[in-house]
């Protein structure tokens, strides 16, 4: 696997994420399993974010008490991204819905960057679609991969959708790994249109395509590998098999039942002796 | 208050919920060391907040300014 994939919980990394340190300073929770992480993660959330809330819900009382244009700009002309983060937890759902139109989208992304995503939750699925798109690329443009990864649980399929239509192939690369592989996520992975399979392909190096195959998974990546050509199919088969790396083996050993006989004689014409014993029983 | 003081087990205190089965199982100083990371956290937010705020009030009008300040307590 390459340096892109972090071999670390991504669990672990979320709950980093939110103490602010690095993922390795929590190394002494490898051995905890990942369901339990992510309740130990929203307990984090909801600890670290704690306090202050009386202060915010006054604010959040303010901002009710004032036309939603107005208050709007006053928002954003007023009040710090970290500041307005924790007022938007507060607000009524269809408050925040309509509110999140009439601020821009750089001080939206900056404000999603202050939230807490357990408590954010009700707040950000109220948000339009097409909105979440226009931050998720911002987001995207500001390389936030683990904060778009973050909030995955928390929108609904329209606007997971709408996120994951803004990402370029790179950003695709970045953030998939970091996913938390919900119904959700199969499904919009699953239901991505040809054309935009077609791209991804087109866009990604042989490497890269190796990277992204281990992420989908033998089952996933079957239109990837239709989307490209015999010689690109057997380069990404010889960059997983040369990696000698476990995940990426078996991997390859379950893609080998995905290749056509010319692509495996291909995969084989590139790859040593010592590594055709992956390929075996096709 | 001292999370610490407020109950025997830091990192319940920390977290202010019984942390999941394995977590609880780890050695009292990774408990130990994890609420701190936790409380450190809080701290932070809590740093950020302030400093907000106080720059949120910096540019409401001086006229209203104190209005705003009582209104947010």
């Amino acid at each position: 696997m390459s340096d892109r994939m972090s071999e670390q919980s991504l669990q672990t990394r979320r709950i980093a994420r939110l103490l602010g340190v690095e993922s390795t300073d929590l190394d002494y929770l490898r051995d905890v399993p990942e369901d339990e992480l992510k309740v130990l993660h929203d307990q984090v959330a909801r600890a670290v974010f704690a306090g202050g809330e009386k202060r915010m819900a006054k604010v959040a009382g303010l901002s009710r008490s004032i036309p939603a244009p107005l208050a709007g700009r006053l928002a954003e002309r007023f009040l710090p991204p970290l500041v307005a983060a924790r007022v938007a937890e507060l607000l009524e759902p269809e408050r925040a819905r309509d509110l999140v139109g009439r601020v821009s989208v750089p001080y939206l992304a900056d404000l999603a960057v202050a939230l807490d995503p357990v408590r954010s939750r009700p707040v950000v699925r109220a948000i339009p679609p097409q909105r979440i798109g226009e931050v998720a690329g911002e987001l995207f443009a500001r390389g936030e991969h683990a904060l778009m990864a973050e909030f995955v649980t928390s929108v609904e399929r329209p606007a997971l959708e709408a996120a994951l239509a803004v990402a370029s192939p790179r950003d695709l690369l970045t953030v998939l790994p970091l996913l938390e592989w919900t119904d959700d996520v199969e499904h919009v992975v699953e239901h991505l249109p040809v054309a935009r399979v077609r791209e991804i392909a087109a866009a990604l190096t042989p490497s890269e395509l190796a990277d992204l195959v281990v992420v989908l998974g033998p089952s996933r990546c079957e239109p990837l590998l239709e989307a490209v050509d015999d010689a690109t199919v057997a380069a990404v088969g010889a960059q997983l098999v040369g990696r000698r790396d476990d995940a990426d083996l078996e991997t390859i050993g379950s893609l080998a039942w995905l290749l056509s006989d010319d692509q495996l004689e291909r995969v084989t014409a590139l790859v040593d002796d010592d590594s055709l014993v992956w390929l075996e029983g096709r | 208050m001292d999370d610490a003081a407020a109950d025997p087990d830091p990192l319940t205190a920390a977290l202010r919920d019984t942390p999941p089965p394995a977590v609880q199982a780890l050695p009292p100083q990774l408990r130990e060391r994890l609420a701190t990371q936790v409380r450190a956290g809080r701290a932070r937010q809590r740093r950020l907040g302030e400093e907000a705020v106080a720059s949120a009030l910096k540019g409401v009008p001086l006229p209203v300014r104190g209005l705003v300040r009582k209104a947010i307590g």
